[in-house]
């Protein structure tokens, strides 16, 4: 068990490391792009939105290539989360560990299902 | 034998000793919003591409102050977190070009440019979608 959680430690920064530097570049426009500037209307109606993009964002490669960025985003917070706990001197095993993973694997999970059935 | 290993002995609070630690510390609880951020575009992701009534119920929860609270909050963790990683990336990418290395500035200044035209880009494409 030791071992195989050691070789997985690539794995873990990777995706740790893809997901911060797209947050770095993306998330702070996005959120506020599409979580303000849409829902309260200041850049155009958010309907108007929905017709034009719906089709684009459904498309299973566009969509998937999304909820991917987004994966990477949410298992970096995750993965620095597990870290913060150490640095607070909170125990937190391996297991937590796994357990904050599985968070932003089944949230990919769920999306793919909702999205692509 | 009982073995008696050396333990270093690190205060509870050692992250509110110096401001170079408090800093950190608040850099890394930026995790916290991202991830929240993350979740909550997940779900207006398949919104976008579901019917238009999934898409409206998205849209009015982002309009609740609480939801509006968390968003600001969310972007100031996250424009927090773009500047430290930004100013951290010549210390984990060395890129080498003839016999030296890229300087710092350069690395720097790219990923702002790199930021700035990712935000143009995604404004640009929402105003005109929208």
């Amino acid at each position: 068990m030791r071992h195989s959680s050691k070789h997985l430690k690539p794995l873990y920064w990777g995706l740790f490391s893809v997901g911060g530097t797209i947050a770095a570049l993306t998330l702070a426009p996005v959120i506020a792009i599409f979580c303000i500037g849409l829902p309260f209307a200041l850049l155009g109606a958010p309907g108007d939105f929905h017709d034009h993009a719906s089709r684009l964002a459904g498309h299973p490669v566009v969509f998937v290539a999304l909820a991917a960025v987004l994966f990477t985003i949410l298992w970096h917070g995750c993965h620095r989360f597990y870290y913060i706990l150490h640095d607070m001197h909170i125990p937190a095993g391996h297991k937590t560990r796994l357990a904050f993973y599985g968070i932003a694997v089944a949230a990919f999970a769920i999306t793919l299902f909702c999205g692509l059935a | 034998m009982p073995r008696k290993p050396y333990l270093v002995r690190q205060s509870k609070h050692w992250y509110r000793e110096n401001p170079y630690y408090m800093v950190y510390m608040l850099r890394e609880w930026t995790s916290v919003p991202v991830a929240l951020a993350a979740l909550d575009l997940f779900w207006g992701l398949a919104a976008l591409a579901g019917p238009p009534q999934a898409w409206d119920r998205w849209i009015t929860v982002q309009r609740a102050p609480i939801m509006l609270l968390f968003n600001l909050i969310a972007v100031a963790a996250a424009g927090f977190n773009t500047i430290k990683w930004f100013a951290a990336m010549p210390k984990a990418i060395r890129i080498q070009r003839g016999t030296r290395f890229v300087s710092d500035n350069t690395l720097i200044t790219g990923s702002w440019i790199a930021f700035a035209v990712i935000s143009l880009v995604l404004l640009v494409l929402v105003i005109c979608l929208s």
